[in-house]
């Protein structure tokens, strides 16, 4: 399983200016990856997230995971690519305020057609996995940040998607929770999947395979910069791997 | 799922939706009360033929109707009618209106009758008239042996009847037709229509013949323009109880744009997200249509005029109300549908 973006550029305007945050973008992840997109505001960061996730259009390039062209989908076919390929991750968690822990991540399953028990159980076994067993039956009010995240990780698990994306996961965390999260990912990963996170926070960065980092948006046509560098060689030994066309 | 997120949004804003029930149930029953009296025109309309039972009228060629444009003629010429084919039995009778003290001052309508013939009850109560008391409509206020005041003239009340009533509720005192003619003639043998048992053929000259639904229509006419108000208001109503629902649903769904856009971006189906609005609207709508009936019931008692809600507009009604309910929220529906899903990013524009 790889993701593979080829030549991927996005562009929305800003006020009477075009801004082109990403432009010409290559990039390939492969299963059992964690790949960190850093850069400062306004990168291209959540962009990129969502164009991965199937949410936005690229203004040019192809978006493909695992042979499938994402951004060839459409309608159904689309809904689909977001139901089973691809688990979500909201930098606001994003979670049903009225459900309890077990329904949110009951919602992907039971919208895929899951039967009412069967889709009860996969929950409950996820949110046992995550350390929530006993608070399935709270509402995300209810719980704490950690904990908020923690379901929405569950539900991005639910229907067990090869590519898992996070945007800021660590946002609304303290730090014993950011460290708890981070392992989390780096295990969601270890399980063979692609995962893809947004973020400013270079505490992840450790557990990270690599990073992919994404310069200021430029003014179109201009192209904008992204390179990438190892956490291993530390944050300041950048190495360019996006060639701006 | 549709129905999950839609019964937990519903329990959780419970209150708001509480009160938006409560509102749209109490516009929901007047509306109720208004097919009710509308109704119950009708009804009594046909109560009051109905009672009379006869088969043909026979009118003064200048009335247009023997309720509305009554005009007088000797009560002797029901023997031309008793001989026209196709006539078993004909009688003279008075449409007529009185004023009255009793229970309070008001008017009422009176109607004369030949004690046992065509146009008045059978059996005891014709003894009834024959002895010269009245029969008056219970929603005149007096019961069996009560004194009634017609015009100045004391009747006392033999029976009472129920329902019969026209004009919009206007209660019907029966007496003899010589009571009558007393009453309201002058005491001359006049009358102002002929009823028959057996439709004559054709009208005899200088009369003009109606049927049961000319007369029906006759006894309309007074309250059609009531009915017409009444139509419009409750077709209002029935905005009004909508309207509440689809603002209720389109506010509650603005505030749940970004869950919308996080449940698409996952995967959500909007055809779910349609479904699940809708279901909302709908159980909105039933719940205020259920609530509808019980508060009708309680409230009419209180109306002055007859409230006669038929159990085809009780069955209708949650059908009208999803209806409408659904059809007010497509904007809502249409709001969510239309929500990008990358609003479930924080930044992402």
């Amino acid at each position: 399983m790889n993701l593979v973006c080829r030549d991927v550029a996005v562009e929305y305007s800003c006020g009477t200016q075009a801004v082109r945050p990403i432009d010409g973008l290559d990039l390939e992840v492969s299963s059992g990856e964690l790949v960190l997109l850093m850069g400062p505001s306004g990168c291209g960061k959540t962009s990129l997230l969502s164009m991965l996730a199937g949410i936005l259009r690229p203004l040019r390039g192809r978006i493909s995971v695992d042979g499938l062209e994402v951004t060839r989908l459409a309608g159904g076919r689309l809904t689909d690519y977001r139901r089973h390929r691809v688990g979500v991750v909201f930098q606001a968690f994003n979670l049903v305020p009225s459900l309890t822990a077990a329904e949110n991540v009951e919602i992907p399953l039971r919208a895929a057609g899951r039967g009412r028990r069967q889709s009860r159980k996969r929950a409950r076994e996820l949110l046992e996995q995550l350390g929530l067993g006993d608070r399935c039956s709270h509402r995300p009010g209810a719980l704490s940040g950690g904990q908020q995240q923690r379901v929405a990780i569950a539900r991005a698990l639910a229907l067990d998607p090869p590519v898992v994306l996070a945007d800021e996961p660590t946002a609304h965390l303290d730090r014993a929770q950011v460290g708890r999260v981070a392992r989390l990912l780096r295990e969601i990963a270890d399980e063979g999947r692609v995962v893809i996170v947004a973020t400013h926070d270079d505490r992840i960065a450790p557990l990270a395979d690599r990073a992919v980092m994404l310069d200021e948006p430029a003014a179109a046509p201009a192209p904008a910069r992204a390179e990438a560098f190892d956490p291993a060689l530390g944050a300041g030994a950048k190495i360019p791997v996006y060639a701006a066309t | 799922m549709t129905w999950l997120v839609a019964l937990r949004d519903l329990q959780w804003g419970r209150r708001r939706f509480a009160i938006a029930v409560t509102a749209t149930a109490l516009v929901f029953a007047l509306g109720l009360l208004m097919s009710g009296v509308s109704a119950s025109f009708d009804n009594e309309i046909r109560r009051t033929v109905d009672a009379i039972g006869a088969d043909g009228w026979l009118v003064p060629a200048e009335s247009f109707g023997p309720f509305t444009g009554p005009a007088t003629m000797p009560a002797a010429r029901a023997a031309v009618a008793r001989r026209l084919p196709g006539v078993r039995r004909a009688d003279p009778i008075a449409v007529l209106r009185a004023s009255t003290r009793t229970p309070r001052r008001g008017s009422v309508n009176l109607l004369g009758v030949v004690p046992g013939g065509v146009g008045s009850p059978a059996g005891a109560e014709a003894r009834l008239l024959e002895r010269g008391l009245a029969i008056a409509d219970a929603s005149l206020g007096l019961g069996v042996g009560d004194g009634l005041d017609l015009s100045g003239t004391s009747f006392r009340v033999g029976a009472v009847t129920h329902g019969r009533t026209y004009f919009a509720g206007v209660p019907t005192v029966t007496v003899s037709l010589r009571a009558a003619q007393r009453l309201a003639l002058g005491g001359r043998p006049l009358a102002t229509a002929i009823v028959t048992q057996g439709a004559p053929v054709r009208a005899p000259r200088g009369f003009a013949l109606l049927g049961n639904a000319d007369v029906r229509t006759d006894l309309g006419r007074p309250v059609a323009q009531a009915k017409q108000t009444i139509s419009f208001i409750r077709l209002l109503l029935w905005a009004v109880g909508a309207g509440i629902i689809g603002a209720i649903v389109y506010l509650a769904a603005l505030e749940r744009m970004r869950e919308f856009a996080a449940l698409k971006a996952i995967g959500v189906s909007t055809r779910d997200l349609m479904a699940g609005l809708a279901a909302q609207a709908a159980l909105l709508s039933l719940l205020s249509a259920v609530l509808a009936v019980a508060l009708e019931n309680a409230i009419a008692p209180a109306v002055a005029m007859s409230v006669e809600v038929s159990p085809a507009a009780l069955a209708t009604l949650p059908l009208i109300a999803v209806t409408a309910g659904i059809a007010a929220s497509a904007l809502a529906i249409r709001r969510a549908v239309a929500v990008d899903p990358a609003l479930a990013f924080g930044a992402a524009r």
